[in-house]
Formats: structure tokens, C-alpha cells, sequence
């Protein structure tokens, strides 16, 4: 977590609620850090191609991972204004990575 | 699940109008529900989500390691089932992710998770199988 997050954003939740969600995002984006480098044990019998995966997966834990700060924030935010914005980017980004990861691997075993 | 604060257990009503368009389309009318059960939706999907990485891991791990344990055949049945699971699974839980918001905001029951079972029952046959091959298959 960025040092500054709860200096800047403070809130009054004693649950800590921002601070959980936050790290079953960190802890998912690692778990598909994970996934994406056993898809490197595909090269030997799939070729280069395995690669495909592994720059997909990594291009969207990136992509969410960016995002992840100004989630916090809002989430700090919207904590005080009663109100948080569902995120709807983030749920299509990650669930679509994983179905696109299984689709591939189904394809790669069953058809390749 | 923490209970949302007796004192702001009535959210503000929020119209529609005043949501951007993907989420009036997708989310539809009702109030804001308490701040706290949309992070803990949020958590909720991403328990799933974990639970399809680790199914997609295993579907993986079985394609990749296990040319010396399993018959080809057996090895591509075990590694498809994984990786199919891990589609349902992902494709599941934003669907449930989806309608636990609608329900929420629309004050309405939660969904059961529909999967659930069929989780269960999958994660038991391919367990099934794979001690049933153990203990014959290698013999």
C-alpha cells in the first residue's frame, strides 16, 4: 500500500474495510501472477504460442494493479459519502482475464 | 460481514438518472446500498475469482507435470475438467457479483450461488477419479 494512502484519505471505518479490500485485490493479482507463469511450462509442448497467455494475464493484472490506488481512494471516499461507485471496470477486466485464460487452456488441451 | 450502523441503516435513494449509463443500465433503479456490502461483494468475487485461479493453476499443473504419472487420455480428462471448472467458476462469479448488487440495491433477497453444487460435485468426481486411477490404474 502506498504510504501516503491513509494520511491522504483517513477513515473512520473500524472494520477496515478499504484496507481488506484492497488486499483481496493485491492477493488475487499475485495468485494470477502465479497462473500466468505456469503457463510457461507450455512452451516446451506447445511452442512460443504459450507466451500468448502469459502476456495477456500480465497486461491485465497491470492494467487493474493501476487502478488499484484510485480504488482505495474512492472506496476511503465514498465510506464518508455513504455511497461507493460499483467497480464495474475492474470486475470486467478481471473476470474476463480469468474466462479468457480457461478458454485458452481448454482450447490448447483439448484441441491443440 | 460487519452490520451496517443502526444510525444509517436507510441510504440515500439514488435515481437512476443520477448513476452513469453502464451502471442505470446494468444496475437499474433502488437505493444505495451500505458502502460496507459493496466492498464486501467486491471481496466476495475476488474469493471466487481465487478459487477459479486455483482450479485454472491446477488444470494447468496437470497438463504440464504429470506426463509421467497419468495416460494421455486420463491427463487431458483431468486437466479439461480443471480448466472448465475455472470458466464456470470465473463466469459465475460475475454473474453472482452482478445480481448480488441488483439485489442489494433493490432490497431483495440475496442469490444463492447457484454453483455451489455443482463445484462440489465436480471438485468430488474428478477427486474420485483420480483415487480410483491410483489405486487401480497403477496396478
Amino acid at each position: 500500500m502506498n504510504s501516503r494512502e491513509p494520511r491522504a484519505l483517513g477513515h473512520d471505518d473500524p472494520g477496515l474495510q478499504p484496507e481488506r479490500t484492497l488486499l483481496a485485490w493485491r492477493r488475487t493479482l499475485m495468485t494470477l501472477l502465479v497462473v500466468c507463469t505456469l503457463f510457461l511450462r507450455w512452451i516446451p509442448p506447445f511452442g512460443l504460442i504459450a507466451l500468448l497467455p502469459v502476456i495477456f494475464s500480465l497486461t491485465a493484472g497491470i492494467l487493474v494493479q493501476i487502478g488499484l490506488n484510485a480504488r482505495y481512494r474512492k472506496s476511503t471516499k465514498g465510506l464518508k459519502q455513504e455511497r461507493i461507485p460499483p467497480p464495474f471496470r475492474e470486475v470486467v477486466v478481471l473476470g474476463g482475464t480469468v474466462i479468457v485464460l480457461s478458454l485458452m487452456g481448454i482450447y490448447a488441451v483439448g484441441f491443440g | 460481514m460487519n452490520s451496517p450502523d443502526p444510525g444509517k441503516a436507510t441510504p440515500p435513494v439514488t435515481a437512476p438518472s443520477d448513476r452513469d449509463r453502464l451502471s442505470t443500465s446494468l444496475l437499474g433503479g433502488g437505493c444505495e446500498p451500505d458502502p460496507r456490502f459493496t466492498l464486501a461483494n467486491e471481496r466476495t468475487f475476488l474469493a471466487w475469482i481465487r478459487t477459479a485461479l486455483a482450479f485454472l493453476a491446477g488444470g494447468i499443473a496437470v497438463e504440464a507435470f504429470t506426463g509421467d504419472v497419468f495416460t494421455p487420455g486420463l491427463r487431458r480428462a483431468v486437466a479439461l475438467s480443471l480448466l472448465i471448472l475455472a470458466m464456470l467458476v470465473s463466469v459465475s462469479a460475475c454473474v453472482r457479483w452482478l445480481k448480488v448488487e441488483r439485489a442489494m440495491r433493490l432490497r431483495k433477497p440475496l442469490p444463492l450461488p447457484v454453483l455451489m453444487p455443482i463445484l462440489s460435485l465436480g471438485g468430488a468426481l474428478v477427486a474420485a477419479g483420480l483415487i480410483v486411477f491410483l489405486i487401480y490404474g497403477a496396478a
